[in-house]
């Protein structure tokens, strides 16, 4: 049963460049993949790698989570939620 | 050791120092080569693995191999493959069993999915599509086939090939109405490209579309019988958009206002509404777009040619998600109809006209006897107004009883329904109106047959005869009187001139006997004996025919005072009169006013044996329609006489003025039937209320007399002596002896006549002697001879101032009321009282020539 309520994680890889921040936000998606796929658990990348906002959405996708890409002023937030 | 030594021991241990670490030097390069080989070799993987990922390969600069290695990024690579493996897995899972739904879902739907390869084989279909054409084939000997040669048999042309059409325009092909084997499908096919937009497949879909073209048929052909009712319809049909704009009109509104079909489309729906009613219909128009329904709306439409055309019809509107579409109205052209509206309504008013004039009282009903019409007279005789009987069952309005019975006549409207006749009413039916009013009616009634004959309703007509029957009961009064006034007068007449003679010789006698002898007092009690009989005669005189009263103009005052005193005394009843001022003088025989005054009294007196009062009034009365009274309008005078007695039943209140109709022991009968005689021969009239219990009033009703200055009093009897000359003519040998004995008694000398012809004869004689008679007292009635009548005008042609009486006992000639008229002086009736003929004579002779 899915729940409202669930924990945000931010990183900030503002400065990594792909595909440092790719592997970077694929070793937080695999360590919290389960609470991701439950819920508990939403994940925030804060980058300013323009590279990183493909790379890291396709994979994200590609495990069958949900991502949100925002622009801000002086990076990118990419949400990661349950599918 | 020496130190040459040493130092030789010096050298080789630095040469072999040397050597190690040349060789440890060496190898430290092989396993920096090593090393280097499977740091790149890792490098080159995790690129080919970042690679994979779709990112950029590793940077020497970006990170270094302890980074890289501390970084794990095989590992964490592996670990990202295996979540996108597990998902890919999870997402062809859910695929495999969102095809088995697509499969189950293509079966189950009612169209047929057949998936042709580029060569027209069959790779796959769904179970709708084998039932539509391969029922008895299996997938084996459907699938690899070509649908050219399963379905159309191999016989269709290229160009009429939908799959063909598909291919070669690359676009999806519908075909509407394809037939095959006695059925009819939709077909649209699809091409379908692979990744390199090459067609790989088509998409065939077949829907079986025979009941829809069968719908769609009966659907064309129950349109066609619409529009062609519409169109022959007599009534303007119509479709009017929101905008007023004109969707549809039929033939017979284009006909009738005059404009084509190709007008219509300019024409909006105010354009052919008249000015007049525009208001009207804009609200209507609002109206029915709000969703009401109008009906029965009468507008006037106006044609292309101007003309005003009156329609009347209903409308409504078409909606469609709430949303107003079309007003569909139907309208009926009635200008025919307003013309005979206007003829029908001319003919109502006609009718209505007559059924107001008629005098009589008239109801319709329908088919169920209830009121449809009722006139002005008929509200007026039962009570009901139009609108209260309106509706009503006619027994209710219409309550009518037998007058013999009491009891409700039939209902008259089901008996004629029933028989279809004509009918009567029963004569002695009574009408009960709304407010208790009683009423003797006449009526008949007749069914109501339309065109063909057939019953639609009733007719009743009926009218008050209450007066009439109060006039009939009078008449067949006056009539028995009449028969009985024939028989009264002749024995009076004859018992008048025996009493003449009788009362004549007592009152000779008794001048002859001194008062105070046994004689005188018995000649008195046959002389009262012989008055009463005279007055018995002289109340058969009064009621039969012949009664004429002689009249004089007097007041009526002193006679009711007198004639009610006389009647009471001695009674224990008193008498209360109240008598206007100014009552008017009466043209009246006082004599019999007081006969009848004294009857009345005397009957009130009898009514009241153990006492009471007796209230006289007299008022003047101007008679008015409103009086239901069987007199002329005029002035009259109003006697009523009140008594509190034991009253008169209903059973004898018609018969009281009968004669010889008597409740009393002593009674003669004839009191009230002479009352009612002397009343009617002065042209009045008597009635009477009674209450059995509570008493009965009598009322009299008098002309008054126009005349004021010739009042004179009641008579009063005085012996008057005189001289002269008198003849006297009479028949009987009595009459004219007691004549001659009374005449000698009072100072005259008498000679005698036996008819007129003697009369005539002795008068010229005495004439031309010098010696004229003073006056000639003549019978009026010479049986075998000449009467006075005759005699008085061959006398005055003698002498035109000859002073003769009349004389009668039987006063029907009009000339005993009437006496100046004939020449006469005066009247003398029969039997003769001296008083009386020494008063007449008295007045004639000493009065101035």
């Amino acid at each position: 049963m899915a729940t409202d309520t669930f924990q945000l994680i931010e990183f900030d890889i503002c400065g990594q460049i792909c595909p440092a921040s790719l592997l970077v936000a694929l070793r937080e998606l695999n360590k919290y993949s389960s609470q991701l796929t439950d819920g508990t658990v939403v994940l925030l990348f804060k980058t300013d790698s323009r590279d990183g906002t493909h790379t890291i959405p396709e994979a994200a996708s590609n495990m069958g989570f949900k991502v949100d890409v925002q622009k801000c002023q002086r990076y990118y937030t990419i949400t990661i939620t349950k599918p | 050791m020496t130190k040459d030594h040493e130092n030789s021991n010096a050298n080789v241990d630095v040469s072999l120092l040397n050597q190690e670490i040349n060789r440890l030097t060496r190898e430290n390069a092989k396993l920096r080569a090593k090393l280097g080989f499977q740091n790149d070799y890792i490098r080159a993987k995790v690129n080919q693995m970042l690679t994979v990922m779709g990112t950029l390969p590793l940077g020497q600069e970006g990170l270094d191999d302890e980074t890289l290695i501390e970084l794990d990024p095989i590992g964490i690579i592996c670990d990202s493959f295996r979540q996108i493996l597990g998902h890919l897995h999870h997402t062809n899972a859910e695929l495999l069993l969102a095809n088995e739904k697509n499969i189950a879902i293509l079966d189950a739907a009612g169209i047929g999915f057949m998936l042709l390869n580029k060569d027209r084989t069959i790779h796959s279909l769904n179970q709708k599509m084998k039932d539509f054409f391969f029922s008895e084939r299996d997938d084996g000997d459907i699938i690899g086939k070509t649908c050219l040669e399963l379905i159309c048999g191999g016989n269709v042309p290229y160009e009429l090939c939908q799959f063909n059409k598909a291919i070669a325009t690359n676009k999806p092909v519908r075909f509407n109405n394809w037939e095959n084997r006695g059925r009819s499908y939709e077909i649209i096919v699809t091409p379908i490209h692979d990744l390199d937009g090459m067609i790989s497949n088509c998409l065939a879909v077949y829907l079986d579309v025979t009941e829809r073209m069968l719908k769609e048929e009966a659907l064309r052909e129950s349109e066609e019988r619409y529009r062609d009712l519409f169109e022959n319809a007599n009534d303007l049909i119509q479709s009017v958009a929101p905008d007023g704009r004109f969707i549809y009109v039929n033939r017979a509104w284009r006909k009738v206002l005059g404009y084509s079909e190709q007008e219509i489309e300019n024409l909006r729906i105010f354009d052919i509404i008249d000015p007049s009613c525009h208001s009207h219909c804009s609200e209507l128009f609002q109206r029915v777009m709000e969703g009401q329904e109008v009906s029965h709306v009468e507008v006037v439409f106006v044609s292309k040619d101007g003309r005003k055309i009156t329609v009347e019809g209903s409308a409504n509107c078409k909606f469609i998600n709430g949303v107003p579409i079309a007003t569909r109205s139907i309208f009926r052209d009635m200008s025919w109809h307003k013309l005979s509206e206007e003829a029908l309504a001319a003919e109502k008013e006609q009718l209505a006209v007559t059924l107001r004039s008629i005098g009589d009282g008239v109801i319709t009903t329908d088919t169920s006897g209830r009121v449809v019409l009722i006139n002005k007279i008929a509200e007026q005789l039962t009570g009901w107004s139009q609108l209260e009987a309106c509706g009503q069952p006619l027994e209710e309005v219409f309550h009518i009883i037998s007058e013999k019975t009491g009891k409700r006549c039939e209902n008259l409207a089901e008996k004629m329904l029933k028989t279809g006749t004509v009918i009567s009413l029963d004569t002695h039916s009574t009408l009960i109106a709304k407010d208790g009013t009683v009423r003797v009616i006449a009526d008949s009634g007749a069914p109501i047959c339309n065109a063909e004959n057939a019953v639609v309703g009733t007719v009743l007509v009926f009218r008050d005869i209450s007066e009439q029957q109060v006039l009939e009961t009078n008449l067949q009064r006056a009539e028995k009187l009449e028969s009985l006034g024939v028989l009264a007068g002749g024995i009076a007449h004859d018992f008048n001139n025996m009493l003449t003679g009788i009362i004549g010789n007592i009152s000779i006698a008794a001048m002859h006997a001194n008062p105070g002898d046994l004689i005188h007092k018995r000649l008195e009690e046959a002389e009262k004996a012989a008055f009463r009989a005279r007055d018995l005669t002289q109340q058969l005189l009064t009621f039969a025919k012949g009664g004429a009263p002689v009249k004089k103009t007097a007041s009526i005052v002193e006679i009711l005072t007198d004639s009610a005193g006389f009647a009471l005394r001695g009674a224990n009843v008193r008498c209360c009169f109240n008598i206007a001022s100014s009552l008017w003088p009466v043209e009246m025989d006082a004599g019999q006013i007081s006969q009848v005054i004294h009857n009345l009294v005397l009957n009130a007196d009898q009514a009241m044996p153990d006492g009471g009062a007796i209230f006289i009034d007299a008022e003047n009365l101007e008679k008015s329609d409103s009086d239901n009274l069987p007199l002329p309008h005029g002035n009259y005078i109003h006697i009523s006489i009140r008594d509190t007695g034991k009253g008169i039943s209903s059973e004898h209140l018609l018969r009281i003025f009968d004669p010889y109709f008597t409740t009393k022991k002593t009674g003669s009968g004839l009191g009230l039937a002479t009352s009612y005689s002397v009343i009617k021969n002065h042209s009045g009239c008597i009635t009477i209320d009674s209450i059995p219990g509570k008493g009965s009033t009598f009322h009299i009703f008098l002309p008054a007399s126009p005349e004021t200055n010739s009042l004179e009093s009641p008579i009063t009897q005085l012996v008057v002596d005189g001289t002269g000359h008198v003849l006297v003519m009479d028949d009987e040998e009595m009459i004219r002896d007691v004549a001659g004995i009374i005449l000698g008694h009072l100072g005259y000398t008498a000679s005698f006549a036996k008819n007129g012809e003697e009369t005539i004869t002795r008068y010229q004689t005495a004439l031309a002697n010098q010696r004229p008679f003073d006056a000639v007292i003549m019978d009026l009635t010479i049986p075998g001879g000449m009467g006075g009548k005759e005699a008085i005008k061959k006398l005055l042609e003698i002498d035109p101032h000859v002073k003769a009486f009349v004389s009668s006992g039987y006063s029907n000639d009009p000339i005993m009321s009437n006496y100046k008229a004939f020449g006469f002086k005066g009247v003398i009736v029969k039997p003769y009282i001296i008083e009386e003929i020494s008063k007449s004579l008295y007045s004639v002779l000493s009065a101035p020539a």
